[in-house]
């Protein structure tokens, strides 16, 4: 005669809880450790409206946006210097011309240095017509160095908040010899084709480097 | 001798140093890391703040260990400027070791600067170029960020420290515009060129020459026998005229390249060396261009 012996093992509740609080530590703990040691992208993303100042430009364009980003700064100073102390007529009428820029500032990419001749002898104007919405463009076209592109700098008062700022964005057509926009509204320098440049700029090189 | 004049002269004295470091307590204290910004922060500010460099003169800013003294200076600092961008990573063990993180202001000069990669880096990424203060274009938008920072920081000599940047920038301008005119006389169109190092890409973007090769991107890091033996095929195969390599900084990889592919040698000054003076930038400036355009009238002579 046989007889058959279930043998319960005495503790499998306790197993049970405790495989299951190790594997919920383990999910924890591991997820706390890829939380801390993310780094988040600094790198912006781009909309298919935009390029990279750093990624996507051949040397011409990056020199030439380089040397605009730069100029943009003393662009304004120079606007609030004929605005305020150079007269009522100039005051009028209150940004550099390209004339200036290039003969009493000797500044890039304006200036007809071997720069200009080397970056493929941009023809640069400023375009007044854009006054009423509130910007001054820069464009310049004709640029002969293969792969080069047409350029618009618009310098606009940018509304942040209750308050006004300076602000500068730096446009470009893939067609070096695009003409001037009619008019400089977003959505339609996007349907016109062209791209914002975006800069890969010191500061997101600090964020990517200290990881914030 | 009358003791009680000599004792009144002595008390005037007295009176006027005392009256000379309050006024000289009222300007801001600014730390700066590397030379160019020594230059940049004491043609801003001129005579209404102190200029204190971080580290000794003398000390090499790629492989510099901080020392107990840098803490102590550190603390005396109202604010300190820094590149930020791989070139002085040693400030930051400084601020830090000195409990400052977080009190010390930091003027970050290339925030606003639009990097590019070092020319010829062939790797699988982009690697960010730090020098760019080794630039005319690129050093004024730090002068001008430097500028408008000490201004929040010191709003009453804003004014001032902004006229001061335009004019230090216009300054610049002019200075490079002086060998452009130079160039203009000569056809730098087949002009190729090597460096030794990453450091001048930004310099030779403003003048539209051509980087085909750069020998060692990173300071210290030796290219291996297979990459080096690589890069000569490419200097020998794009007809490279002029190999750049740094003002020094001796290597007897220059010496082997110059060997093996007969270009013309040449040395940049990396503008981190010397003395901390404000007219350091423009000094080395004028080095560097003088180099560019006698190596750039060499090789056209050679290549008619």
């Amino acid at each position: 005669m046989s007889t058959t012996t279930t043998v319960e093992p005495a503790t499998s509740r306790l197993e049970s809880w405790s495989v299951a609080g190790i594997l919920a530590a383990t999910l924890l703990i591991g997820g706390i450790a890829i939380g801390q040691r993310q780094v988040e992208d600094s790198q912006q993303r781009l909309f298919d409206w935009q390029i990279s100042a750093f990624y996507d430009m051949n040397a011409a364009d990056q020199f030439i946006y380089n040397s605009l980003a730069t100029a943009s700064t003393e662009l304004w100073w120079i606007h609030g210097d004929l605005l305020y102390y150079s007269g009522e007529e100039r005051a009028k009428d209150p940004w550099p011309y390209v004339a200036e820029l290039d003969q009493d500032y000797a500044m890039p990419p304006f200036v007809r240095d071997v720069a200009w001749s080397q970056h493929g002898e941009v023809q640069w104007g400023r375009v007044a017509s854009f006054s009423f919405e509130g910007s001054t463009v820069y464009h310049g076209s004709g640029g002969k160095v293969p792969g080069q592109s047409a350029y618009l700098l618009m310098l606009s008062h940018v509304h942040k908040g209750a308050s006004y700022t300076d602000g500068a964005t730096i446009w470009v057509h893939p067609a070096p010899n695009a003409p001037a926009p009619e008019t400089i509204k977003r959505d339609s320098l996007i349907v016109n084709g062209w791209k914002e440049v975006v800069p890969y700029s010191g500061a997101m090189e600090v964020d990517r480097l200290k990881g914030a | 001798m009358n003791p009680l004049a000599d004792f009144v002269r002595l008390l005037l004295l007295l009176i006027v140093a005392g009256q000379s470091s309050v006024v000289a307590a009222q300007g801001l204290r600014i730390g700066t890391t590397l030379h160019p910004y020594y230059s940049f922060a004491a043609n801003i500010v001129g005579d209404r703040a102190e200029i204190v460099p971080l580290i000794d003169a003398g000390s090499n800013p790629h492989n510099y260990t901080p020392r107990a003294d840098d803490m102590r200076r550190v603390l005396s600092m109202d604010v300190l400027i820094v590149n930020g961008i791989g070139h002085d990573e040693w400030a930051f063990e400084i601020v830090r070791a000195a409990g400052a993180e977080g009190e010390l202001p930091l003027i970050y000069a290339n925030d606003g600067v639009a990097l590019i990669p070092i020319a010829a880096d062939e790797g699988d990424a982009k690697v960010v170029n730090p020098h760019t203060f080794v630039s005319t274009t690129q050093s004024i938008q730090q002068i001008y960020t430097i500028a408008q920072r000490l201004g929040e920081l010191d709003p009453e000599n804003a004014d001032f420290y902004r006229n001061n940047a335009r004019a230090y920038a216009f300054k610049i301008r002019r200075l490079k515009a002086q060998f452009m005119a130079e160039l203009r006389e000569i056809d730098i169109s087949d002009f190729k060129c090597a460096t030794m190092h990453g450091a001048y890409g930004y310099l030779m973007q403003e003048f539209g020459l051509q980087v085909v090769a750069v020998i060692e991107p990173r300071h210290g890091v030796e290219p291996t026998a297979r990459q080096l033996a690589d890069t000569i095929d490419k200097i020998q195969a794009a007809g490279v005229n002029v190999l750049f390599a740094e003002k020094y900084f001796a290597s007897a990889l220059s010496d082997a390249i110059r060997e093996a592919t007969g270009v013309q040698m040449y040395a940049f000054s990396h503008m981190s060396d010397g003395g901390f003076v404000p007219e350091l930038f423009e000094r080395e400036m004028v080095t560097n261009l003088e180099t560019l355009v006698a190596a750039v009238r060499s090789a056209s002579i050679s290549n008619p």
